[in-house]
């Protein structure tokens, strides 16, 4: 006799879990550390993630790409809620100026670069949190807008739409910092 | 003046650009605490496992010094819960699963399911071993022989005798038929559920009474509990028709 679901399914479940923490947890890893420079904090992110995915794990996608994003979906609100209560913006342009590359550059370029970083970095920080969070799933995490869709809980063409206006608007913001700052010189 | 596109720029500062540089979740000790407390948090018996870690040490110590053969016997074991199967596409552990509970030799029901298709083309692999997964239900695996098993860093299932399947299934099946049917008083439950495992002959499962009793429960349900082999009687209310 078979039986494809039967009363006493945990081990089972169990051992699907497995499969999904053991292929997924770097990724999840990652995703928080990109978001949140404290590692013990990036960590308690991906521990709340998988509880969450063990509690609700029917809900979780069975194709693994579609479960990771699902992942991601869970672990998003879990940084947002690890950034409540601090200086959000400031802490986000400190961590991205402190990750401009410096190696093998002269001195001259690095100060030039540190400068041109500086501005990119106050720019994306004048940017809504959901054109950010928008922009980091595809410049981070390199997703396609229907793989942030997933993520975001909205439609594909909605997330193409948001991601374009995101990238327009990022534009606009270095753009209107570079007239701030020939203002500045000029004065 | 800012020469770079933006988006190009965020790009190139992301923090973690590879996440395969991180430590893997076998080797990482938070990865590992984590599993740990979400089986906790499962209800998973951490006795019951730490028990089996206790007993494959010992066990590979002895096969290093053993012929293949005399290992190959000794690694074998039982499953810790006989009442599932998990038939899987491919000689990984990462493997896509088909779940099965039910009675009979795990790699025939595993057969059956190839045979249908749902794990690849029919009739599938020409032979199908099984192995004990870590928590201990059988998982059948294409191969040759044993050795996929312990390639996988598992135990190789001693499917000899009895599993127990067959009669706790059984019991199983004949209990919920009548618990669902109507309402058994909670009083009579117990002699209901003893009856049947002295029928099928299960002396090592036990009957435990739940709480939370209330004149608006009058009725039992039962939940089976494979790895601590008990059957707990739990209060409900008086089913729809019953």
């Amino acid at each position: 006799m078979i039986r494809t679901a039967g009363p006493a399914t945990f081990s089972l479940q169990e051992e699907r879990f497995e499969q999904l923490f053991h292929a997924t947890y770097r990724d999840v890893l990652a995703f928080t550390l990109r978001r949140l420079s404290d590692r013990a904090s990036a960590d308690d992110v991906v521990s709340e993630t998988f509880v969450v995915a063990w509690r609700r794990f029917e809900q979780v996608p069975a194709d693994p790409s579609e479960a990771l994003l699902w992942l991601y979906r869970v672990a998003q609100y879990g940084v947002l809620n690890a950034e409540r209560g601090m200086r959000r913006r400031a802490t986000l342009r400190d961590r991205l100026r402190t990750t401009v590359p410096v190696t093998a550059l002269d001195g001259q370029r690095v100060v030039a670069l540190d400068d041109e970083a500086e501005s990119l970095a106050r720019a994306f920080a004048t940017l809504p949190e959901d054109d950010r969070t928008i922009l980091l799933l595809s410049a981070w995490e390199g997703l396609r807008p229907a793989q942030i869709a997933s993520v975001l809980g909205c439609s594909s063409g909605a997330a193409a739409t948001r991601l374009s206006r995101a990238r327009t608007r990022f534009e606009q913001a270095v753009s209107s910092g570079d007239e701030a700052a020939h203002i500045e010189d000029d004065r | 003046m800012n020469t770079r596109d933006p988006f190009d720029w965020l790009h190139s500062v992301n923090p973690v650009p590879d996440s395969t540089g991180l430590e893997k979740p076998r080797s990482d000790p938070a990865a590992q605490a984590l599993l740990e407390r979400i089986r906790e948090d499962a209800g998973v018996s951490l006795r019951h496992r730490r028990h089996v870690r206790r007993f494959l040490i010992p066990v590979v110590a002895v096969a290093a010094v053993t012929t293949t053969a005399a290992a190959a016997w000794v690694l074998s074991r039982k499953a810790d819960d006989p009442t599932q199967v998990a038939c899987f596409r491919a000689d990984d552990r990462d493997a896509d699963i088909v779940g099965l509970a039910g009675d009979g030799d795990p790699i025939s029901l595993c057969r059956e399911v190839w045979e249908t298709g749902q794990l690849g083309p029919s009739p599938g692999p020409p032979a199908l071993q099984a192995c004990v997964l870590v928590s201990g239900i059988v998982g059948v695996f294409p191969g040759e022989n044993d050795d996929v098993c312990r390639r996988l860093g598992l135990n190789p299932a001693d499917l000899s005798g009895d599993r127990g399947a067959g009669s706790i299934v059984a019991v199983q099946d004949r209990l919920a038929e009548r618990f669902i049917s109507e309402c058994v008083p909670f009083e009579d439950a117990v002699g209901i559920i003893e009856g049947e495992l002295e029928d099928a002959g299960l002396d090592n499962w036990t009957v435990v009474l739940a709480d939370a009793r209330a004149p608006e429960r009058p009725c039992a349900s039962v939940a089976f509990d494979v790895a601590t082999r008990s059957i707990t009687v739990v209060p409900v209310p008086v089913p729809p028709g019953g």
